[in-house]
């Protein structure tokens, strides 16, 4: 019985995901699945999620708790049948592009759940479409930024909500589909739920979502024991941002209940690198998880295992209104390393070398159009062979929009979509190779490109050598270039050219002979 | 006389029903290296026994899902590809995600085409249909003559856009078919956007056709020189192709096999007139379930072949898409051999590991060494001792053997056998409650070695209180492929064109080709794919005979229902389907001399006692020969042919009329 609530609700929470694919409007959501779907128990303590995006599905476990505080202060009264939205990174745990909904399940007159779904809006007002701004100095240049509002009552989509907030973004339409279909996912998971519960009996319901979250924490704290004896493992890598390197720390004991975590960097920034406390929590859960292998429910249970210790005030847990656009992006994929290298000396049979660590960002915009993609790089070599080419390796696991989709939505050619041959990192088992995208602009197009790895590329490990950094290159028609370094924001007239070169993946293990 | 064929990758099952009635049934070994021969040696046997010389071949094989899962012997052909200029590594990045989230070890599935035969061709069309670069036949010429020199057996011509314009491919195509026997082009296997599963489609149908070719051809041959005047073959989505249209796009036929046996199910479904019913299959290392309503199996349209699949579902990006109809099946690692051990934490687990049928479960004696869930029925008693599979005779001692290494046999056996259970109950809720269905309300039509039986233990999972054991369970898809309508399903895009003037001609087609195979009575359907204006995805709806209706009506309508709210968008037509069904004349025929000689016994049985270990004790509990009671029972367990059927506590099962077995929950 308490495998079966704890599965059946697994599986809804992916039918709730397909349900929003299915009903969206942006390419981004439909095509590129960049949205992720999670249910909790009556106290936001996550019980069960599909596999959607690390960096969405780690932070619901800050966000939910955020919320229903918020919730709490602000008298906020919940009924059955509403759905609640916002996108404050300050509650949801990511950035403001992010837009969380959330419906309470009632049964019997009582609290028992709660439902969420997170889905990336690329059109979400602000002062640059895409919401991706360089040069934020607050939340408030990212982006509209809304607290929770009340978009149906009764299971009844509010036509009025949904269009006042869709008054505040560029592409009105899109928005007001794209959150349309975050209901549809609620909703279909709401029938479910609500069936599920019906049908094992509200006690033996509450007993499941209980039973499934002790058993992941005697998982999780079975198989940690076995990796991390007691002794510290520490690591630093680096963040750039534009102008200079960041090191970006970690320190990890474990000890018997749970695993201490210290991540330590640099104060706040006055720029979008800052990566609110849900994306710090979601990069280190996220590895740990790797060091699970994924044999662990991801659910409170696994989570409560980790206590993670960010000062207040710094890069990793910044003060409201810091900019936050670029932490889940960027900042997310580093952590995520630091802690993968720290893991690796405690499991060097498991942990891979550093994968391409960017999701390289690209925004492009016109008259009434935005898109918006990340571009997959190079996994790092592992212990038992080599990393895989042209993929999505640690915080995102976004889809691409096919070729095909963005010629026919957007004035734009892709010339190439290839590997970059020979980005690997070298060594006994070699990285996954990079990728090389190429757009060419048919009209006035502005560009916003953020990454990482720029100067050097990712770690090899136990001797493999590095991958090759990225390198992003906007061609002018008359063949004039200009080379952008973490950040790049401008204007490609019609037919220049942004190439697009993702880094491989870092080597593991030393492949000469000689010993 | 009629012969069905279903090739597994170990056994083949033949069922021949002679004109005077007479049934025969073979199971032969199917040989890797030429399976035509096994195959029709096997049919000449039955031939023998029937004493005819002529008749129809119905076949199902497993052949193309084999030969992508990389069996030994069944190598995928050599193919060669040619591809837009700067998209040489369009099948390898894919849609750029790992299948699974947080294992470090994640891979991507393999490559299809390996590097040294895909061809970047500089050509270019626009998403308008706009041919902005010409192919050049003498750049196509000389990869091609480059491709046969380094052994490629076929070609597939994938370009961008050839969706919206496929001058470019039919260009480069009509070249390669100078050079290659076997070639496909991408807007002919899928003329629909979105590169990577349109390119994939083709691939994979490169990538098999020369073998399935060469095996349907040989085939043929055999059967023709034997006096056979057709081979049909089952197609994934439960229709029958004839055998050179399946030899020609042979992702149509991957999966032929489970679909014959859901077709058999919504054919029993039919019969006994139960609206609502589960297919479920358990064989050795899988079990499949599938709804059937109103007789009718549900289809999909996303399908990955070879891939891996997840809570019951395919895992995306495992293995390769092929776009098509596919019976809408949901698919667990619970079968006959599937592994019992203890994880970390204490718990007992039950697979996703099998034992594959050699060495199988301990209980066969092969040399097996870890227990299973075959052994876990024998030491329950469920499969009475002494009873004989294939030919081996099961030892109860060894499964207690296994077991006893995890704990008290008897409780981690019933453990073991509640969490597989549970395991197939949610394959079901998947093609049931998931699409929106309550089980309570349907009835489980059980087959396969295993399914008969979980059958009453799945269903006391999921509220199912009525089950139905047809005749033959082990050999049930063979039967299914003799009972299968003939089914033509045509599409075409509707773009700017008006969609009945769309539907009127996809219907005079359907029809054209429903009566070319002769049948009896044809009925037509339609639906169409539709969306709002800006969305990326369809939902398939169901449209009247008549022209009279509005489109914006019935999808607002289907879209309230699906997601709960309907927008003030407009709606568009994207995909008109018109499906055309040929009565199977042949069907009432067979189902009767199936009846009639459902009281032979075809298999050595006594009748008893046994004890069973039923909910924490043992249990005296009566054996039956599946053709030899009649009445009400239960507790019991009831030994059929390849099969047994267990009725658990709590059930009374009986025969009817038809031969079959039903079970009933009190």
């Amino acid at each position: 019985m308490l495998s079966y609530v704890y599965k059946s609700l697994a599986f809804t929470a992916e039918e709730m995901g397909v349900a929003l694919k299915r009903a969206a409007f942006s390419p981004n959501i439909r095509d590129r699945m960049d949205h992720s779907c999670v249910i909790a128990d009556g106290d936001g303590r996550i019980v069960a999620q599909a596999e959607h995006i690390p960096v969405h599905l780690g932070s619901f476990h800050v966000g939910l708790r955020e919320f229903l505080s918020w919730i709490d202060k602000h008298g906020f009264g919940l009924s059955s049948g509403d759905v609640i939205a916002t996108n404050d990174p300050f509650i949801t745990g990511t950035h403001v592009n992010d837009v969380i909904l959330v419906a309470p399940v009632y049964y019997g007159g009582r609290l028992v759940g709660l439902l969420s779904n997170k889905a990336h809006h690329v059109s979400i007002g602000g002062a640059v479409p895409g919401g991706l701004n360089p040069d934020a100095r607050s939340i408030y240049d990212e982006g509209f930024v809304f607290e929770p509002v009340l978009i149906a009552e009764g299971w009844r989509l509010s036509e009025d909500r949904i269009n006042q907030l869709a008054e505040n973004v560029e592409l009105r339409r899109v928005f007001r589909g794209d959150l349309a279909a975050q209901f549809a996912s609620l909703y279909v998971g709401y029938q479910k739920v609500v069936d599920a519960i019906s049908r094992f009996g509200l006690e033996n319901y509450e007993r499941g979502l209980e039973g499934t979250i002790d058993y992941s924490r005697r998982l999780a704290l079975s198989h940690l024991s076995e990796y991390m004896k007691d002794e510290s493992h520490s690591a630093s890598d680096i963040l750039e941002v534009p102008g200079k390197d960041i090191e970006i720390r970690a320190s990890l004991r474990f000890e018997g209940d749970r695993v201490r975590v210290e991540l330590s960097s640099a104060p706040q920034l006055g720029s979008p690198f800052n990566a609110v406390l849900g994306v710090s929590f979601s990069a280190v859960s996220t590895a740990i998880m790797f060091l699970l292998r994924g044999a662990v429910p991801a659910n409170h249970g696994f989570y409560s295992v980790i206590d993670l210790r960010v000062e207040e005030g710094s890069l990793l847990n910044p003060y409201r209104p810091s900019p936050v656009g670029f932490g889940n992006l960027e900042t997310s994929m580093r952590i995520f390393d630091v802690v993968s290298l720290a893991l690796a000396h405690a499991a060097p049979n498991v942990m891979p070398a550093a994968g391409s660590g960017t999701m390289m960002n690209v925004v492009l915009y016109g008259d009434n159009w935005v898109y918006y993609e990340t571009i997959a790089g190079g996994s790092g070599g592992r212990p038992d062979g080599p990393g895989v080419s042209g993929v999505h390796s640690s915080m995102t696991n976004t889809l691409n929009t096919p070729v095909e989709v963005i010629e026919k939505e957007y004035p734009i050619l892709i010339e190439a979509y290839k590997l970059r041959r020979g980005s690997g990192g070298r060594g006994l088992h070699r990285g996954g190779d990079g990728v090389v995208r190429i757009y060419k602009s048919l009209g006035k197009t502005c560009y916003v490109v953020v990454g990482n790895r720029f100067r050097r590329g990712p770690w090899g490990l136990w001797g493999g050598g590095d991958g090759l950094p990225a390198k992003v290159i906007v061609k002018r028609k008359d063949n004039e270039s200009l080379n952008i370094n973490v950040v790049g924001k401008g204007v490609l007239e019609s037919n220049d050219r942004l190439v697009i070169m993702t880094p491989g993946g870092g080597g593991w293990g030393n492949d000469e002979a000689t010993y | 006389m009629y012969v069905s064929v279903d090739t597994g990758g170990t056994f083949t099952d033949i069922v021949a029903i002679c004109s005077d009635g007479r049934i025969f049934l073979q199971k032969v070994l199917t040989s890797i290296d030429n399976p035509w021969k096994s195959i029709s040696m096997g049919i000449k046997s039955v031939m023998d026994s029937c004493g005819e010389r002529e008749g129809v071949i119905f076949h199902a094989s497993t052949i193309a899902t084999n030969m992508l899962l990389g069996q030994r012997g069944l190598e995928t052909a050599r193919s060669a590809l040619l591809i837009t200029s700067g998209f040489k590594d369009l099948l390898t990045i894919a849609r750029q995600n790992r299948p699974r989230l947080y294992d470090p070890f994640f891979k991507k599935p393999r490559q299809l085409v390996p590097d040294e035969l895909i061809y970047e061709v500089n050509e270019r069309t626009l998403h308008s249909g706009e041919v902005v670069k010409k192919v050049d036949e003498l750049e196509v010429e000389s990869y091609l003559k480059d491709a046969v020199a380094k052994g490629a057996e076929s070609v597939a011509v994938v370009f961008i856009n050839s969706y919206a314009n496929p001058l470019n491919e039919d260009i480069a195509a009509s070249i390669a078919s100078k050079y290659f026997r076997f070639v496909i082009e991408s807007s002919r296997a899928s003329p629909s956007p979105r590169e990577y599963e349109r390119g994939s489609t083709a691939v994979v149908n490169a990538a098999l056709m020369p073998k399935i070719h060469e095996y349907l051809s040989r085939l043929w041959d055999e059967l023709r020189d034997m006096g056979f005047a057709n081979l049909y073959v089952m197609s994934s989505s439960g229709g029958l192709l004839e055998w050179e249209n399946a030899a020609r796009s042979p992702s149509r036929i991957v999966e032929s096999g489970p679909a014959a046996g859901v077709v058999g199910a919504s054919i029993i479904a039919s019969l006994l007139g139960i609206e609502r019913a589960i297919a479920f299959d358990m064989g050795g290392t899988t079990a499949k379930a599938s709804s059937i309503i109103n007789g009718v199996a549900s289809l999909t349209n996303e399908y990955e072949v070879g891939g891996e699949s997840h809570h019951g579902r395919l895992v995306k990006g495992s293995g390769y898409p092929v776009r098509g109809s596919f019976i809408d099946l949901a698919e667990v690692s619970a079968g006959g051999g599937t592994v019992i051990w203890r994880d970390k934490a204490g718990a007992i687990r039950v697979g996703p590991h099998s034992v594959g049928s050699m060495p199988g479960p301990m209980c066969y004696g092969l040399g097996g060494d870890e227990p299973t869930i075959t052994d876990a029925n024998v030491a329950l008693g469920r499969i009475p001792p002494g009873y004989i599979s294939g030919g081996i005779k099961l030892s109860e001692e060894l499964a207690l053997k296994g077991l006893s290494r995890l704990g008290d046999p008897s409780l981690v056996a019933a453990e073991a056998i509640g969490l597989a259970n549970m395991e197939m109950a949610r394959a079901i809720r998947l093609v049931t409650v998931e699409r929106g269905h309550d089980p309570e309300l349907f009835s489980l039509i059980a087959y396969g070695g295993g399914g008969p039986l979980h059958a009453s233990g799945v269903a006391n999972e999921i509220g199912v209180r009525s089950i139905v054991v047809p005749p033959f369970p082990g050999l049930f898809s063979s039967l299914g492929i003799l009972l299968s309508d003939h089914i033509v399903e045509v599409s075409a895009f509707v773009g700017a064109q008006e969609l009945t003037d769309v539907l009127r001609s996809l219907e005079s087609r359907a029809l054209s080709h429903a009566s070319g195979l002769g049948s009896g009575r044809v009925s037509l359907h339609r639906f169409v794919e539709a969306r709002y204006k800006g969305q990326g995805w369809e939902l398939m709806v169901e449209l009247p005979g008549s022209d009279d209706f509005s489109l914006k009506k019935i999808f607002d309508e289907a879209h309230e229902r699906t997601y709960g709210y309907s927008l003030d968008e407009d709606v568009e037509a994207v995909v008109a389907h018109v499906i055309a069904v040929a009565e199977n004349p042949l069907r009432k025929d067979i189902i009767s001399r199936l009846s009639g000689s459902a009281r032979t016994a075809f298999f050595d049985c006594r009748s008893g006692y046994t004890s069973v270990f039923i909910d924490g004790s043992r249990e005296k509990v009566p054996v039956y020969c599946r053709y030899s009671f009649v009445e009400d029972v239960g507790p019991a367990v009831i030994i059929d042919y390849g099969s047994t059927i267990f009725v658990d506590k709590g059930w009374r099962a009986w025969r009817d009329e038809l031969g079959v077995i039903r079970m009933k929950r009190d």
